[in-house]
């Protein structure tokens, strides 16, 4: 994985996998704190103690829980490499949430990637779920008045398929749709 | 605070409305990007990319694309199938952009498999 775009997609189509109904996508680019965090969410059939105990370990996942194999471990490794961690919290019948940080300027940090590329492939999936995926941005605040300036920007899968529903377009037509709305509104957005 | 932007969307629509076209006698086509761990880092996602964009510079709505995890084949990665509708799937291997490009052109809107790029017809593995 040559970027950190990748292993969201990556970490998000385990949960894709794990029957999640609701999956959630949190990138937050700390600027003012040095600060790279990653939060996906689901709620997947999630994990029992052992198997969220192996889960890190790519050799042990790769034999007994192929479902998780090395996407997890490979996620780990690029926190660790920049300075930052990987924390798991999941619960059988719950669902799972994993946690990732990283120095932003650190030199070994993987650059972000293509997210808008992440988004269209996990809308193609067949599955039926919710996506929800915000990206933000904070900076140090210019004056003293305020604590720091925030830039957003949020998407819902549900309610885009809605509203080209409304709008009379077929399902053939949302990763195109999907593309070029991503591509004039998010790759923009700061 | 950008939300979803209403405006944008429809207007996106109505071109694609306007431009969009079924294929006269074409059957529909599903294109399965296989999106394991193993196809993720061997760029899985830009064959995925690959197609999207096809779609649209080719204006066709009877396409099917989607994604499935590893195949079992990882060193073969990026992966995908190929199932037009009423034949064998086609399982296409070691992809590029390039590649995507042309199993577009010949195979999804032409029909005609492009057997250099090909593993095998159905599901079976052949080495």
């Amino acid at each position: 994985m040559n970027d950190i775009s990748l292993h969201i997609l990556d970490i998000a189509e385990n949960s894709i996998n794990a029957s999640a109904k609701n999956i959630e996508i949190l990138v937050e680019e700390n600027f003012k704190d040095d600060l790279f965090t990653l939060e996906i969410k689901d709620d997947g059939k999630g994990m029992n103690k052992s198997m969220l105990e192996e889960v890190t370990d790519p050799f042990i996942t790769t034999r007994t829980t192929r479902k998780v194999g090395l996407g997890i471990p490979l996620l780990k490794q690029a926190a660790e490499m920049a300075n930052g961690k990987l924390e798991i919290i999941s619960e059988t019948g719950k669902g799972t949430k994993i946690y990732t940080s990283f120095q932003m300027s650190h030199f070994d940090r993987q650059p972000t990637g293509n997210i808008m590329d992440t988004i269209l492939a996990l809308l193609a999936s067949e599955k039926e779920y919710n996506l929800k995926f915000c990206h933000t941005r904070k900076y140090a605040s210019p004056s003293e008045k305020i604590s720091c300036v925030v830039k957003e920007f949020t998407f819902e899968s549900k309610i885009f398929k809605e509203h080209l529903k409304t709008l009379g377009i077929e399902n053939g037509m949302l990763l195109p749709i999907a593309r070029r709305y991503l591509k004039e509104n998010y790759n923009n957005f700061n | 605070m950008p939300k979803l932007k209403i405006e944008d969307l429809e207007k996106i629509s109505d071109e694609f409305k306007r431009t969009m076209t079924v294929r006269e006698g074409g059957g529909k086509v599903k294109v399965t990007v296989h999106m394991g761990t193993c196809g993720i880092a061997a760029g899985a996602r830009e064959i995925m990319n690959t197609f999207v964009q096809q779609i649209e510079e080719k204006n066709v709505k009877d396409v099917i694309l989607t994604t499935s995890g590893c195949a079992g084949l990882c060193s073969r990665e990026p992966m995908a199938t190929v199932e037009v509708l009423g034949q064998a799937p086609v399982k296409y291997v070691d992809l590029n952009s390039e590649k995507a490009k042309k199993i577009f052109e010949e195979h999804v809107l032409k029909g005609v498999l492009v057997k250099d790029y090909a593993l095998s017809i159905g599901s079976e593995r052949i080495q």
